[in-house]
């Protein structure tokens, strides 16, 4: 999905309250128009999104066992943007019934748009720890509707709060083509956390593209395949080899291949590495990092020596932090263990 | 020459005439295509001479076969800013056409003597010129035997062209003796300013930055597809000379190798961008300066040395990440 093709046409922004037992949905605040918009502010909220979207973006998909009537109403805005109102008051009536209690009171705005020159649409939750007051203002004929300015103009503020953000188009004409990337500012996807569970399952009845563990195998297996491949060097071999380890036992839910470039490899690896990911059908944006169907291979790394033939085995981390492989052009050995002899026995 | 034969010969003439029109044109066209694929500035103009002057030239020159000896039935001008740009369009030129005789007017003139400049030159059509045209029509073979002049001039010298022929030319009675005079006398102006101009611009292109911020320059045309913003050239120095070093290929050829393709790929997302952002007055200055196609050419293919290497002391690194996220590319 090319985020650079994403460009925003109208804004329908409603209030949504904390869903708790003295809450009422007549609590919902709902617009009767579009907001008022013009260049400055469509090009904030789509730089905003897009900003949220490729750092932290997970390609997902209708989830046809989710009873969520958001994709349907996607569907019914994509095929009429007039529908834009009316439909998305649909979809925060349906965030206010499906949020958890521990969710925030915020607003939610439903963004119509253009993306790779077909409509999608955005949808956004923003929240505050205090809520969100946005400036209503009137529209000719009497209706209500959201000052965007105002709004935006929050979202610049110290105090306000990162979001959670969306975007679908639909391909085809079935749900099951629907087509999206879903964002969350605040954490990453994951499936044991309530509050990611309830905005991409129960409210956008939508659910990851790939699964995890199959992102993840795909990320490392080809992440293997390029350093295999591509990397001459056997001292870069090993470091890249060594990073890759360390990255998947790094202690984090979410892995990013772009993160992984920039912090582990040369510059001028960078733009093949992230290629030949693309070309071997891998993962090159984040992903839900699960190792289950990767565990053992990532548990332990050896290296072998090129004229001794000995070898050097142990945890990817311990390697990391006692191991330092250098470049042939430095002026250091070229394998380093910085650590204390404890044992040493002989015997066959 | 008997009057009939004069008759007969504006007969032929305008029997033929046609075929002259159509050369005329496949050249004029030709040249408009690849003068500006070639990045030369030209004003392109082209014509088949009218009967009525065939047959005034015949007469004032006492031709004996003018169908054979007129060489300018077929005509087109080209009037490029600089003196230097006349060997470009003539590179161009052979590509379509053979040149069979080249007449530079200063060669013409003694040393001491003042008078009409710029290069004639007679051509040939190529089959290239001939061939892959689906308006070619039946004529196509015809063509390949007809000749055509070209003139190039300088426009300094197309401007003297212009008024010397206007005012000896036309006025109603024979210009004075001192008219003429004058007239002469402004032509050495004219050689005096294409060679001044011509100085100026070797003296500009010494500038050690030249060679990058000649890219820039080059990059202005290609940016009017998208936004009619005039470019600031103090702001592009700031960034165009490191962007120009990512290419591994010389200045001259990053705009053909690298952002002519990229723009074959990307034109309708830039155009959306542009049009996006055409009244937005807080949108990244760096989009209206012609460094935003380097910038979102390499966004694409290297954005990682981009990154690393970015002027952060003379431009801040918010206005790349800003750049990055209008072309959707996490940086």
């Amino acid at each position: 999905m090319d985020l650079g093709t994403f460009f925003v046409e109208r804004i329908v922004v409603h209030e949504v309250p904390r869903n708790t037992a003295t809450t009422t949905p007549e609590g919902i605040v709902y617009s009767d128009a579009p907001s008022p918009l013009d260049s400055e502010l469509r090009n904030f909220f789509k730089e905003k999104m897009t900003r949220s979207l490729i750092r932290h973006g997970y390609a997902v998909e209708h989830d046809p066992q989710q009873k969520s009537p958001v994709p349907s109403l996607i569907q019914t805005i994509l095929a009429d943007p007039d529908q834009l109102v009316p439909a998305s008051r649909d979809i925060a009536r349906h965030l206010y019934d499906s949020q958890p209690p521990v969710s925030n009171a915020g607003l939610l705005v439903a963004i119509f748009g253009q993306l790779e020159r077909e409509a999608c649409l955005g949808i956004l939750k923003l929240e505050r720890e205090d809520a969100i007051r946005v400036e209503e203002t009137t529209v000719p004929g009497g209706g209500r509707t959201f000052s965007v300015a105002h709004l935006r103009d929050l979202m610049l503020g110290k105090h306000t709060r990162l979001f959670k953000a969306s975007v679908f188009h639909l391909p085809g004409t079935e749900l099951s083509s629907l087509d999206g990337l879903v964002s969350d500012d605040q954490r990453g996807y994951d499936p044991t956390t309530e509050v990611a569970t309830f905005f991409l399952a129960r409210f956008l009845g939508a659910r990851l593209r790939t699964a995890p563990d199959v992102a993840t195998k795909s990320f490392f297996e080809a992440t293997q395949g390029w350093i295999e491949s591509k990397v001459a060097e056997p001292e870069k071999k090993a470091r890249y080899e060594i990073a890759l380890l360390g990255e998947m036992n790094r202690q984090s839910h979410t892995l990013s291949p772009n993160s992984f470039a920039k912090e582990n490899l040369d510059t001028a690896d960078q733009q093949g590495f992230r290629d030949y990911l693309a070309e071997a059908e891998a993962p090159t944006s984040t992903i839900e990092k699960d190792l289950k169907l990767v565990a053992s291979r990532v548990a332990r790394l050896s290296m072998r020596f090129a004229q001794s033939k000995l070898k050097l085995s142990g945890p990817p981390e311990d390697i990391d932090r006692f191991v330092t492989v250098n470049s042939a052009d430095s002026d250091g050995a070229p394998v380093e263990i910085h650590d204390q002899i404890d044992e040493i026995s002989g015997g066959g | 020459m008997a009057a009939s034969s004069y008759t007969q010969i504006a007969s032929a003439y305008e029997n033929e005439r046609p075929l002259f029109e159509a050369l005329s044109q496949r050249i004029d066209g030709a040249l408009k295509r690849d003068l500006k694929a070639a990045g030369v500035y030209s004003e392109i103009s082209s014509r088949a001479k009218d009967v009525g002057s065939f047959v005034k030239k015949a007469l004032r020159e006492g031709y004996d076969d003018p169908m054979a000896e007129i060489g300018d039935k077929a005509g087109v001008r080209v009037i490029v800013p600089y003196l230097e740009d006349v060997q470009r369009v003539e590179a161009v030129v052979e590509t379509i056409c053979a040149i069979e005789d080249r007449e530079q007017k200063l060669d013409a003139l003694d040393y001491d003597e003042l008078g009409y400049l710029g290069v004639h030159l007679q051509l040939a059509p190529k089959p290239r010129l001939l061939s892959g045209q689906a308006d070619l029509g039946p004529d196509a073979p015809e063509l390949s035997d007809l000749r055509a002049e070209l003139q190039i001039h300088s426009k300094a010298q197309s401007a003297w062209a212009v008024v010397s022929h206007d005012l000896l030319y036309k006025p109603p009675v024979e210009s004075p003796e001192e008219a003429k005079r004058a007239i002469t006398r402004l032509v050495a102006l004219v050689e005096l300013f294409d060679g001044e101009v011509d100085r100026l611009r070797r003296l500009i292109a010494s500038d050690p930055n030249y060679p990058e911020m000649a890219v820039a320059a080059e990059l202005d045309d290609r940016l009017l597809q998208f936004t009619a913003h005039s470019p600031d050239r103090k702001l592009s120095l700031l960034s165009v000379p490191f962007l120009v070093h990512l290419y591994e290929c010389p200045p001259d050829e990053v705009v053909g190798t690298h952002i002519e393709p990229f723009l074959d790929m990307n034109r309708g997302k830039l155009e959306a961008i542009y049009e996006a952002y055409a009244d937005d007055e807080t949108a990244n200055p760096l989009l209206t300066q012609p460094e935003a196609l380097l910038i979102f050419e390499r966004l694409e293919s290297d954005r990682d040395r981009l990154r690393e290497g970015w002027p952060v002391d003379t431009l801040d690194f918010e206005l790349l990440e800003s750049m990055a996220l209008i072309s959707g590319i996490e940086l």
